[in-house]
Formats: structure tokens, C-alpha cells, sequence
């Protein structure tokens, strides 16, 4: 039985006083970041390309001749096309009447209307190809990912279940569960889970990057800490590789550092770059040297820290140095600066507080168009 | 130096970035709030939060000061979250969220709020993720951020009249769902 009534006057009340999370502190310095190194958008590049255009000088001949050749393709174009306007929609999916008993045909449909939202009429295609030939792990799988999207969480786990009643190793499924087991708070269950998908797919990024938030939420700090690990010896770049940095930062263990290198953000291993002993130093020396040949019109700035061993750092400079010149492209290779101090490298830690590290190494690219270059050796 | 946002607005036009800072400050709270309701993740909020501010840096030039920066600023984080919720809709949702918040994220609650306030606001908060997200971010873009109906109107693409009424239907919706919650909890106890 209700305790009390309550009135819209006192409700509205109430939604003035909710309650807010305070956003991460980094949060600003990440939004500031980005701002002061905005790079220009699409419309002022192509507005500065115009500009710089007008002051080519053309060939009326070749002009007229490039004008032809568009306005030709553009009538052809018009005469190729249709002129339903239904067609113009590209939201309104027209789906065959005849394709009743044709489990392909009904997986198809079922794919093409679940990437357009249209859920539940995605779950019926994709329930009747699944009826029509259970033995197609895809199709029973698609239809527990169509049971998601419609919110159907025990009938999602159902099909993955039984998607794999042919093929028990079905990695998409084996992955789905996980995330399923996660979302609901099995973090055990998921991890079993994931972990069987990387018995058959050691790679998979999903699956690696979920065990470690799995290990996150189970507070096993050093499982977090390898599966992270784990899943940045496959994957260097993009969002979820700069997650898993700062996961591995926020853990405190800065073996694996990103950088900026030619306006993108970059993840390497630091640790093996540093020790040229490891077995792991090689492979990361390439993996540095290729990022690096794709960069133009960058100079290279590799800095290394030691506070109490200045030789080692001079040393380990000198190394790295030579090892990416025997490997980069004299044709294409950036300037290459190499600089080292006796002492800790200083960074921001995201909760804002300031960390010494050393030894370390910090690498960057400045643009070469720029007239404040340092002369570093 | 206080300046209103307009005041910033223009000097950020003008060159100087670094002031955009202040806006950041005045509006990544409720900016963040409206992702992390909506995506579900602290990762993805911060995500989200940082890539609605930096389009509103990108457009800043079509900010003529017609209407209030922050509503107009609002509007561009509901359509990017539409954006954001169509792309990943295509596909199963993956990287679960990364939960910082026992660490980073906490919880700010009213000083002036008695026991029972504070009972009362728990059950509403609880009543409010009952509701759909459009009818909940509308209540709380027009009584947590005090937005006026033709802001509430402009920000999510509907007119005046049926901001009205969905506002009205959604306090009533919220009414209910806070008297069945009240009810929850009278029998857990």
C-alpha cells in the first residue's frame, strides 16, 4: 500500500533539487586539449583549398574539356536513375512478399531491418530464419542479438545457447553471452565466457577488453591490469586502446604510454622500448619506425628521463636512434631529434595529481612548419 | 572577470581559445549528466560530453545569441546522443562501461535538504530512470535546468503546445511511478 500522495507541484520541486555526478577532473583538460590543436573543419579546408585554387592558372582548353566530361556524366547519371521518390528514402525498406519459406532471405531482411531500428519486425525475420534452419549458428545467433535490441534479455541468452548446440566453440555467440553476463552484473559468468571465445579467437578485442573491466568489477586489480595488458599487445590504436591506457595509468603501471605522433594518438610500449634487452624491444621498434614513415612534414622528438643514471639514458637515446634510422625510409624519414635528461619525467595523472617517472621516454612530433625548433642532438 | 556567455562567446571568436574554458566549466556538469543518463557509461559520457563540446567550439560562429548559449548548446548534445544512439543500436553494444565512480564520481546532494527531502528525492531519482528517456530528459531540461517551454520546444524539435503536453503527461507519469516506488519500498520495509 502507498505511504503517501504526492503532488505535480512538489514533484517539479523535487526535479529542480536532482541530483548530479560530478564529471571526471580530466574531463576539461581532455575538452581543452582538443579545442586549442582544432584543426580546421572540412568547410574552412575546402574554402582555403578554393582560395588557393583561384590563383592557379588554368588551360581554357583542359578547363573546357574537364567541364564536358562533367556535365556528360551528370545527364548520364540523370538518365540512369529512377525518379520514385520512394527510392529517395533511404529509411523506407521495401521487402520482397516471396520470401516466406527462404531462411537466407529472411536472415537478410531480418539484418537489414535490425541496423535500421525497426526491431521488432527484425526479430520476426530473424526468429523465421532461425525456425527454418536452426542448424545455422548465425541465424539463431542473429536472433539473440534481434531478443537484445527489443530488450528480451532471457530469450537473447536462449539463442545464443542454442546457436551453439552445433558449434560450441561459436565465438560471436560465446562474446554475446559474456557481454549479456556483464550487463547483468554475472562478472564470473562473463569472464568464463569471454574467456572461452579467446580460447578459439585469442584476438578478439571485445572479448579481451571486457574480461578486464569483468576483473575490474570483481576488484582483481592484477588480472585487470594483464587483461588490459593483454589486449594492448594486439591493439595500438583507437578509442579502446587510449581506454586501455588510462585504465593501466589510473592502475598505476605505465608500461604502455600513448603518444601524439603527426595529429594522431599513438600506443606503444614503452617498457620494451626502453629495455633493449627484452625480447618485446624489436617488435616495438618496428611497430615505432612504421608509425613514424607515415608521418610528413613532422619532425620526430624522442626525449628519454633517468634521474639517477644519465649515461643509461644517453645510451638507450643513442640506440633507439640508430635502430629506427637503419629501419625508417631515408626517402620519407622526418627529422629525427633525440634528447635526454638526468632526471624524472613529470606527467598528469587524470585525477589531476602529478606523477615522477623514470626511467621514461616521451616521443612527439612537431610540425615542421613551424619556426620554434629545438636543436636537440 | 564574470562575463556572460554571449560576452565569451565573442572574445573565443576573436581568437582567444583558452576562454573557452569558462564555458566548459559553466556546462560540463549538466552536459555530462544528460550523456551519462542516456549512454549508460562514464567512459562513453566523457566521450560524448568532450565531442559536444568541441562541435559547439566548431560552430561557435553560427551562435548568434538569439537564444540562451546553454540551451542552444543542449540542443547540439541531444542531437549528437541521437547520432551516437542510431550508430550503436546497429550493432551489439560491446565495451561495457568503465565504472570510475566509487573513485571519481560522486554524488552531489542538496545541503538544505532535510531526511525526508532527501527520502523523497531517492524515490524520485529511482521513479525518473522508470520513465522513457525523452519524457525524462524533457522534465529535466525544463525544471533541473529551468528552461522555458519555447527552449524546451527549440531543443527538442517539437512546438510549444506539445512541449506542453508532453510535460504535463510526463509529471503525471513521474507522479505515478514515484507512488509506486514509494509503494516498493513501504513493502521492502
Amino acid at each position: 500500500m502507498s505511504r503517501k500522495k504526492i503532488d505535480t507541484g512538489r514533484i517539479e520541486d523535487l526535479l529542480g533539487h536532482s541530483r548530479e555526478h560530478k564529471p571526471p577532473a580530466w574531463l576539461k583538460q581532455e575538452i581543452m586539449t582538443r579545442v586549442t590543436h582544432r584543426e580546421k573543419n572540412y568547410l574552412q579546408r575546402i574554402l582555403d583549398s578554393l582560395r588557393r585554387i583561384s590563383t592557379v592558372r588554368v588551360n581554357p582548353v583542359q578547363l573546357g574539356v574537364t567541364m564536358a566530361i562533367a556535365v556528360l556524366a551528370f545527364w548520364a547519371g540523370t538518365m540512369t536513375s529512377t525518379d520514385d521518390p520512394s527510392d529517395r528514402d533511404s529509411t523506407q525498406i521495401t521487402i520482397p512478399a516471396d520470401i516466406t519459406d527462404d531462411a537466407m532471405a529472411n536472415y537478410l531482411v531480418g539484418r537489414g531491418l535490425l541496423a535500421a531500428n525497426q526491431h521488432q519486425p527484425a526479430l520476426e525475420y530473424l526468429s523465421k530464419a532461425a525456425k527454418l534452419q536452426p542448424e545455422r549458428a548465425e541465424f539463431v545467433h542473429w536472433q539473440g542479438v534481434a531478443f537484445w535490441a527489443a530488450g528480451n534479455h532471457e530469450s537473447e541468452r536462449q539463442s545464443y545457447y542454442r546457436s551453439m548446440e552445433n558449434r560450441p566453440e561459436y565465438v560471436p555467440s560465446l562474446v554475446n553471452l559474456g557481454h549479456s553476463y556483464l550487463e547483468s552484473g554475472s562478472y564470473q559468468t562473463a569472464l568464463q565466457y569471454y574467456q572461452q571465445a579467446l580460447k578459439n579467437d585469442p584476438s578478439h578485442p571485445e572479448a579481451l577488453y571486457n574480461s578486464a573491466l569483468a576483473y575490474q568489477m570483481l576488484n582483481d586489480v592484477e588480472q585487470e591490469r594483464r587483461a588490459f595488458s593483454s589486449y594492448l599487445e594486439f591493439y595500438r590504436s583507437g578509442k579502446w586502446a587510449q581506454r586501455a591506457v588510462k585504465h593501466l595509468h589510473w592502475l598505476g603501471d605505465f608500461s604502455f604510454r600513448s603518444y601524439k605522433i603527426g595529429g594522431r594518438r599513438f600506443v606503444f610500449n614503452m617498457e620494451a622500448l626502453l629495455d633493449t634487452h627484452s625480447s618485446r624491444h624489436g617488435r616495438e621498434v618496428d611497430l615505432l619506425a612504421r608509425t613514424v614513415n607515415n608521418t610528413k612534414g613532422n619532425e620526430l622528438h624522442i626525449v628519454f628521463y633517468n634521474h639517477d643514471h644519465k649515461a643509461k639514458a644517453r645510451t638507450a637515446a643513442l640506440s633507439l636512434r640508430q635502430q629506427l634510422l637503419r629501419q625508417l625510409d631515408p626517402q620519407t624519414t622526418p627529422p629525427l631529434r633525440i634528447s635526454w635528461f638526468e632526471a624524472a619525467e613529470t606527467v598528469t595523472l587524470m585525477s589531476g595529481r602529478k606523477k615522477q617517472l623514470s626511467p621514461s621516454l616521451l616521443i612527439f612530433t612537431h610540425s615542421l612548419d613551424t619556426n620554434n625548433r629545438r636543436n636537440s642532438t | 572577470m564574470n562575463y556572460t556567455d554571449e560576452e565569451i562567446v565573442k572574445m573565443v571568436l576573436a581568437g582567444k581559445k583558452e576562454l573557452f574554458g569558462m564555458l566548459v566549466d559553466r556546462y560540463q556538469l549538466p552536459i555530462y549528466n544528460l550523456m551519462l543518463r542516456c549512454a549508460g557509461s562514464g567512459e562513453d559520457a566523457a566521450d560524448l560530453t568532450q565531442d559536444a563540446f568541441v562541435r559547439a567550439f566548431d560552430r561557435l560562429p553560427k551562435f548568434h545569441g538569439d537564444r540562451r548559449f546553454f540551451s542552444w548548446l543542449y540542443s547540439l548534445a541531444l542531437n549528437l546522443l541521437r547520432d551516437w544512439q542510431r550508430k550503436k543500436t546497429t550493432r551489439r553494444a560491446k565495451h561495457h562501461l568503465l565504472e570510475h565512480e566509487a573513485l571519481d564520481y560522486g554524488k552531489e546532494v542538496s545541503q538544505d535538504f532535510g531526511p525526508e527531502d532527501r527520502e523523497d528525492l531517492h524515490l524520485l531519482e529511482k521513479a525518473l530512470f522508470h520513465l522513457p528517456s525523452h519524457t525524462r530528459e524533457i522534465l529535466i531540461f525544463r525544471y533541473r535546468h529551468g528552461c522555458s517551454i519555447k527552449e524546451v520546444a527549440k531543443a527538442f524539435k517539437i512546438s510549444e503546445s506539445a512541449a506542453k503536453m508532453r510535460l504535463k503527461r510526463g509529471i503525471e507519469q513521474l507522479r505515478d511511478m514515484f507512488e509506486q516506488e514509494d509503494t516498493n519500498e513501504s513493502q521492502k520495509n
